[in-house]
């Protein structure tokens, strides 16, 4: 008797190892099949934007703001096309596509404008103009119905006309002297929110700005390396409020910069304008990279 | 004879001197200002401004009934302004208008291009008639002299 008991002692503790191995080989397919170990193949790169149903306002005090034409009202059941923020190259479009564009910034705006003349567009653009200059300066001369000259601020110009064009704003160097960043970044928002509200039509374009030279003196920098460190941050600010305002974005910084950070010698005299070329350059660099759907009409 | 000689010399040096100061106007403003434009006394490039540029650049609120304008990129404060005037006193008016111009334009330039300021400082500002002529360059005697030579008794 005890000579049996012996025997079915080693073959039962057998069966019972392969019990445990089986329910536990069992219970990690099951695991595997609920995705709670292996990770989900659809999480998406750091790098891509956000998909549509995600594009809301992060600061919980930003008013609603409407869809841009790309989004969806609600999600589909199909992934909508994500809506494009930084425009991308095409071919050159006519000039004519500047007859819709109105040009808002500092001098550097108004370089182009004197280097180019604009192909046509209006120019709200002054000396030292900074981005709260948009409800708070008026610098836009208009003659009014008696003949006695008027001054308009960019906001009020704008919502005289009802625009429905493309605004294209250039804003973000004179405020390198600003007392923070983080007050660049709200005085943005708050002028994007008003341009939205005036003209709900238009569609706005933030334009990136291009680094200083190492000769350029820029007012709140100690040095030009210290104004291309804040020019940077707030070109991560405009990239930012593009995102979240549901406009467009142009890199007007990458084509204007050396490998060591700084404009380029030889792009302008004082470290900050562009030269006349460049101006040129640069107004070819926005016809190749013009906002989506407002190609005009070839000629009849 | 040599006094009455030397009396003509001072008689002829002092007519040609109060030439300007008793010249009634400048014919050819737009001469005048294609003039100053070729003259090779600037820092950079000057282009001719598109008229609804004139008022913003130069910072104009009074009256005129023609101008012309040049001025560069941005990247120096050279600049040109031949403006006319309907009459006397918009002609004063408008070389106010300048000289508050002149003032804010090197308080401007202080802040991110000192080296500017001398020559908005020195820039060549005056008033011949009825046409008012601002010009910032490398040499402002140069451009004197092109307004005076421009002048009609």
């Amino acid at each position: 008797m005890s000579r049996s008991r012996r025997r079915s002692t080693p073959s039962g503790w057998f069966f019972a190892i392969c019990s445990v191995v089986t329910l536990a080989a069992v219970f990690l397919i099951f695991l595997a099949v609920q995705g709670m170990i292996l990770p989900p193949e659809d999480i998406p790169p750091l790098q891509t934007l956000p998909s549509p149903e995600t594009t809301i306002p992060v600061s919980t005090d930003t008013p609603a703001v409407t869809a841009s034409p790309a989004e969806t009202t609600a999600p589909a059941e199909t992934d909508p096309p994500e809506p494009i923020i930084s425009l991308p190259e095409t071919d050159a479009v006519d000039k004519a596509y500047f007859s819709s564009v109105i040009f808002v910034g500092d001098s550097r705006t108004q370089g182009i404008q004197i280097a180019t003349g604009g192909y046509g567009a209006a120019f709200y653009a002054d000396r030292g103009l900074t981005v709260d200059g948009v409800e708070k300066r008026a610098f836009i001369k208009r003659t009014a119905e008696d003949g006695s000259a008027r001054e308009l601020t960019l906001a009020e110009a704008l919502a005289e006309d009802a625009f429905d064009g493309m605004l294209y704003l250039w804003f973000g160097l004179n405020e390198v002297g600003w007392i923070s960043s983080a007050h660049f970044e709200n005085t943005y928002r708050q002028a994007l929110t008003r341009l939205k509200e005036i003209c709900p039509a238009a569609d706005i374009c933030l334009m990136s700005i291009p680094p200083v030279g190492r000769s350029a003196i820029v007012i709140g920098a100690d040095s030009p390396a210290a104004a291309n460190a804040r020019i940077k941050t707030h070109n991560e600010i405009i990239y930012r409020l593009a995102e979240e305002m549901e406009v467009y974005y142009l890199d007007c910084t990458t084509i204007f910069t050396d490998e060591e950070g700084f404009l380029p010698k030889g792009y302008s005299n004082d470290g900050i304008h562009l030269r006349v070329e460049r101006n040129r350059e640069l107004i070819t660099y926005i016809q190749t990279h013009p906002i989506p759907g407002r190609q005009p009409e070839p000629a009849a | 004879m040599k006094r009455i000689f030397s009396a003509l010399l001072c008689l002829l040096l002092l007519l040609s001197l109060a030439a300007c100061g008793t010249a009634k106007e400048i014919a050819d403003p737009a001469a005048l200002a294609e003039a100053l434009y070729a003259a090779e006394i600037y820092s950079t490039d000057l282009y001719p401004l598109d008229s609804s540029l004139v008022d913003v650049m130069f910072e104009l609120d009074k009256p005129y009934t023609a101008a012309y304008g040049y001025a560069t990129a941005g990247d120096a404060a050279d600049e040109i302004a031949v403006l006319v005037a309907a009459d006397d006193t918009d002609a004063q008016d408008l070389l106010t208008n300048l000289e508050a111009h002149r003032v804010a334009f090197s308080q401007l330039y202080s802040t991110y291009n000192a080296g500017q300021c001398p020559r908005i400082d020195g820039a060549l500002l005056m008033r011949v008639g009825n046409v008012v002529v601002w010009c910032v360059s490398d040499d402002t005697d140069a451009a004197k002299a092109l307004v005076e030579s421009h002048c009609e008794k």
